[in-house]
C-alpha cells in the first residue's frame, strides 16, 4: 500500500511522513500540481492526505480533480488543515474526502484514522478483485455454456436430418402401400401408419425449430408481402386439420389495415400454424377466428398490427397462463391427457414474435375457449418510391 | 497561572502580563514534540533546523507583504508559520503567527507593528530556548 501526502509546510510533512512510514510506503509532495503528476502516473495511491491550502492550485482544486478521473476517481482522500472553518469542513466532505482532520493535529488521531481507512481501501481492493475473479469465472462459464449449447443444437440439427430421411422413406412407401389393392384391415393398419409417421414427423421438425430459436441468430428475410395472401395460405393449410374436427375456421381483417407491407411472410405464417395448431388441437366443437386490427399507426412508415386466435376450446386454467408459453408445458401435464404434442408451439411462436419486436400474451375472453394475442411491428411499403 | 497574578494583586497591564507569562511558559514543548514525533530525536532535530530556517525566509516575506500594503499575503504566510510551529508543540509562536494572520485575514494592517514585535519576540525566546538546550545550531540566526 502507499500514502501520498501533499503538504507544503515542512513540519507537518515531516510528522505525517513519520507516521505513514510505520503503517506503508509513502510519497511526500509540497504542491498540488506535484500530488496530481504523482497520483496519475502508475499505480495511484491507496490513500491521500491532502492539505487545502497549497501554493499553485489549492486542495480543493486537486481533491476535484481527482475525484473528475477514472484513475483516481475511488482512491479515499482526507483533507488535513488549518482551516477553522466549518465550511471548509464541509466543502471538502463534498468534493469527495472520506474524512477531515484539523491541524494541529495529534499523532493518535493521525494513526486512527489512517488505520481505519486503509483498512477499508485493503477490503475494497479484495473486494474488487474477487468480482474481477468472478466476473472472469462467469464469462468462461458462459462461453462454456454457448459452446455447448452450440454442440447441442448442432447435434440436435445433424440427428433431425439423420431420423427424418428414413422417416420420409417409411412415409412415403406407406403412402404408396395405400394406394395398391389392400384388405379392410391392411387398410385400417396402413392408416394407423400414416398418422403416426405424420406425428412423428411433425414432432421432429417442432424440436429442430425449437433448437434453432434457441440458441441461434433468427435470419429474417423482409419482402414486400400481402397480409390477406399470408395469411390466407395459413388457412388454407390448417382448413383440412379444422374441418375434419368439425370446426369453422374464419378470418376478420380490419378494413383498415394496409394489406402490403414490407415483413418476412414465412415468419408471419410459422407463428400463426403454431397458434392455430394449438387452437384446433384444443377446441372440440364451435369454431376458430383469425382477426386482424391496428393497434399503433402513430409512427411514420410502421403499423403495429395486432393479431388475435380465438377459439371455442378447453381454454387455460387461470393459474396455468404464466406457463403457457413456456417449453415442453402444457396446461395438462398429467400421463393420461388427451392431446399429443411435445408442448413446443407455442414457445416457438412466442419466441419468433419476440424475435419480430412484437408481444404475445394469452388474453381473458367471456366463455369457454382460448384467446392468443400478439403484436407485430410492419414497415409500410412507400408507394411513391415503388 | 492569571488568576494567580490576580489574586496577588499584581499591577499589571497587558503587556506587562504577556511578558510575565512568557517568562513562566516554555517556548515549545519539546517533550510532547518528541512524542508527537514517534520518540525520533534526530528526527525532530533535524525538522525544527528546517523549520527556523524557512521561517528566516517567511520572515522577509512577511516584512515585504506588510511594508506593501498587502495583507492576503501576510496572512497566508503567518497561516504557514503558525502550522508549523504548532505541530512542533511551539504554541506561543503559534499564537503570536495567528494574530498576524488574523490580522492580515480582516484586510487592514492597521496596528500589525506590536503584532509583528510580539512574533518576533516569541521567535527569538524559542531560537534562545532551544540553543540553551543544545538542540539548535548556532548559525540559524534569530
Amino acid at each position: 500500500m502507499k500514502v501520498l501526502i501533499v503538504e507544503d509546510e515542512v513540519v507537518s510533512r515531516f510528522k505525517l511522513q513519520k507516521i505513514v512510514e510505520e503503517f506503508c510506503a509513502c510519497v511526500a509532495v509540497e504542491s498540488g500540481e506535484a500530488a496530481l503528476e504523482i497520483a496519475w502516473s502508475g499505480h495511484p495511491p491507496d490513500l491521500i492526505l491532502l492539505d487545502i491550502e497549497l501554493p499553485g492550485i489549492d486542495g480543493y482544486e486537486v481533491c476535484a480533480r481527482l475525484k473528475a478521473d477514472h484513475r483516481t476517481v475511488d482512491v479515499p482522500l482526507i483533507f488535513i488543515t488549518g482551516k477553522r472553518e466549518k465550511e471548509a469542513e464541509v466543502r471538502g466532505l463534498e468534493l469527495g474526502a472520506v474524512d477531515y482532520i484539523a491541524k494541529p493535529f495529534k499523532r493518535a488521531i493521525i494513526k486512527a484514522r489512517l488505520r481505519t481507512h486503509l483498512e477499508l481501501q485493503q477490503h475494497r481492493t479484495r473486494l474488487e478483485e474477487l468480482v474481477r475473479e468472478r466476473t472472469i469465472g462467469l464469462v468462461q462459464a458462459k462461453k462454456e455454456a454457448e459452446a455447448a449449447n452450440r454442440i447441442k443444437t448442432e447435434f440436435l440439427r445433424n440427428i433431425n436430418h439423420e431420423i427424418k430421411t428414413p422417416l420420409h422413406g417409411i412415409i412415403g412407401t406407406v403412402d404408396l402401400l395405400s394406394v395398391t389393392a389392400l384388405t379392410p384391415l391392411q387398410e385400417k393398419y396402413i392408416h394407423l401408419l400414416q398418422r403416426s409417421g405424420d406425428r412423428l414427423l411433425t414432432l421432429i421438425q417442432d424440436i429442430l425449430d425449437f433448437s434453432v430459436i434457441g440458441s441461434e441468430r433468427i435470419e429474417l428475410a423482409p419482402e414486400p408481402m400481402s397480409l390477406k395472401k399470408t395469411i390466407g395460405e395459413v388457412l388454407e393449410i390448417k382448413r383440412y386439420a379444422a374441418e375434419k374436427k368439425g370446426l369453422s375456421l374464419e378470418l376478420h381483417i380490419d378494413e383498415e389495415a394496409p394489406d402490403e407491407m414490407l415483413a418476412d411472410p414465412g415468419r408471419l405464417r410459422q407463428i400463426l400454424i403454431y397458434l392455430l395448431d394449438n387452437s384446433i388441437k384444443f377446441t372440440e366443437t364451435g369454431a376458430v377466428d383469425i382477426r386482424v386490427g391496428i393497434k399503433d399507426d402513430t409512427v411514420k412508415d410502421r403499423i403495429l398490427l395486432q393479431f388475435s386466435v380465438d377459439d371455442t376450446g378447453i381454454g387455460v386454467a387461470p393459474d396455468k397462463k404464466k406457463m403457457i408459453f413456456e417449453s415442453f408445458t402444457q396446461a395438462d401435464g398429467s400421463p393420461r391427457r388427451r392431446h399429443e404434442g411435445a408442448g413446443l408451439g407455442l414457445t416457438i411462436a412466442s419466441r419468433l414474435v419476440k424475435h419480430l419486436g412484437g408481444d404475445i400474451w394469452l388474453d381473458s375472453k367471456p366463455g369457454p375457449g382460448a384467446l392468443f394475442r400478439f403484436t407485430i411491428l410492419f414497415a409500410l411499403i412507400d408507394k411513391n418510391q415503388e | 497561572m492569571v488568576e494567580n497574578l490576580n489574586r496577588h494583586e499584581l499591577c499589571l497591564d497587558s503587556h506587562g502580563l504577556y511578558a510575565m507569562m512568557n517568562y513562566l511558559s516554555e517556548p515549545i514543548n519539546f517533550n510532547e514534540a518528541l512524542n508527537e514525533f514517534g520518540g525520533d530525536r534526530e528526527g525532530l532535530v533535524e525538522v525544527i533546523a528546517v523549520f527556523l530556517e524557512t521561517v528566516q525566509e517567511q520572515m522577509q516575506t512577511l516584512y515585504r507583504a506588510i511594508a506593501a500594503g498587502e495583507a492576503e499575503a501576510v496572512a497566508m504566510e503567518a497561516h504557514r508559520i503558525k502550522g508549523g510551529a504548532a505541530t512542533l508543540i511551539a504554541d506561543d509562536l503559534a499564537a503570536a503567527a495567528y494574530a498576524l494572520e488574523l490580522q492580515g485575514s480582516s484586510g487592514c494592517l492597521i496596528g500589525v507593528e506590536p503584532l509583528l514585535s510580539r512574533f518576533e519576540q516569541e521567535l527569538k525566546r524559542l531560537c534562545d530556548y532551544l540553543q540553551g538546550m543544545g538542540i539548535c545550531h548556532e548559525s540559524i540566526n534569530c
